[in-house]
């Protein structure tokens, strides 16, 4: 839960610079014209938590989901976003697979290594399982909790 | 960050493929919604991308349709009338007849009065970053607050843009403290 007012406000410089590429070059936006959007961003990350959260509801799920946002979309009459929000979903899931894909090898790589000390010392093996107790950062089912 | 930046071109690319507002903020502002319980990541990421692509077309529309197109300015009028005309955006101004969305409590059209009294932190909105949402008049010229406002109803695209009120309240109405 949000404890302070600014944390309702998303970041001003981040909104500017989002504000800028989406104008044409040199457009001159008001203070009060770059306020309005940024606290209008936030009414809309609320709106369509809000929506979306009706779609898991009706489904009995407590987690929200990728499809209860794009179904939130289309409910929201933004349906022109589905298609970027699509493309921009799989750019996301590759990138964390990559990631993913990538730190496992470098573990199992670890492990080779490993392995191959594990006959000189008993050390290596206790380190070993502390490794494979630590728990998978990239795990796509990941909930996010408070 | 001594490291000399990356040229404009591929910061704009890098830009289309991830996202540029911080995740963990866009949470917290999905978290201050009492009824969600969690959130799973690519939700999470799809809603953070949307609201992106919500602030460009926000503000694309406003200045198309807006006054300043020639003298190229986008004030906040241009996004007023937007929020006025643009069915998609009504969103913004009617709160009320969007009651399914903004009404998890009995009585949402209490607003503000039914509650018991805004959180600290909520009222300390009011003071510091918002202009007071009750009394534009103290308020530099920029942001006109209609009357609409007193009993806690949204009605015009100033209470809107005024609309760290519509925040606000919204906030209020929906926070688990107030029934």
């Amino acid at each position: 839960m949000a404890e302070r007012p600014e944390d309702l406000n998303l970041p001003n410089a981040v909104i500017t610079r989002i504000i800028k590429e989406a104008l044409p070059d040199g457009v001159n936006v008001s203070k009060e014209a770059r306020r309005a959007i940024s606290q209008a961003a936030s009414v809309f990350v609320l709106y369509a938590t809000s929506c979306a959260n009706n779609f898991a509801l009706k489904a009995k799920r407590k987690t929200l989901n990728a499809g209860d946002v794009l179904a939130a979309m289309e409910e929201m009459e933004f349906e022109r976003f589905l298609e970027p929000l699509r493309e921009a979903l799989e750019v996301y899931k590759k990138d964390q697979k990559g990631k993913k894909e990538v730190s496992e090898q470098k573990r199992k790589d670890k492990e080779k290594k490993n392995d191959s000390e594990n006959d000189k010392s008993r050390e290596d093996e206790e380190e070993e399982e502390q490794r494979m107790e630590e728990p998978e950062e990239e795990a796509d089912e990941e909930e996010v909790e408070n | 960050m001594s490291q000399a930046k990356p040229d404009k071109d591929s910061q704009a690319s890098e830009a289309k493929k991830a996202i540029s507002l911080p995740i963990s903020r866009v949470k917290l502002i999905m978290k201050s919604s009492p009824d969600v319980s969690s959130i799973n990541q690519d939700a999470l990421f799809l809603t953070t991308k949307a609201t992106e692509l919500f602030v460009q077309h926000l503000a694309l529309t406003s200045f198309n349709n807006g006054s300043g197109r020639e003298a190229n300015t986008l004030d906040y009028s241009d996004l007023a009338k937007t929020a006025e005309e643009t069915d998609t955006f009504h969103f913004l101004t009617e709160r009320k007849t969007q009651s399914p969305w903004f009404a998890p409590s009995p009585s949402p059209s209490d607003g503000l009065t039914g509650c018991p009294g805004p959180p600290l932190w909520l009222a300390g909105c009011r003071i510091s970053s918002f202009p007071p949402p009750r009394s534009g008049q103290t308020q530099p010229a920029a942001l006109p607050c209609s009357a609409g406002q007193a009993d806690g109803t949204l009605q015009t695209p100033q209470d809107l843009l005024c609309f760290p009120s519509t925040l606000e309240t919204m906030v209020v109405t929906r926070t688990a403290g107030c029934n």
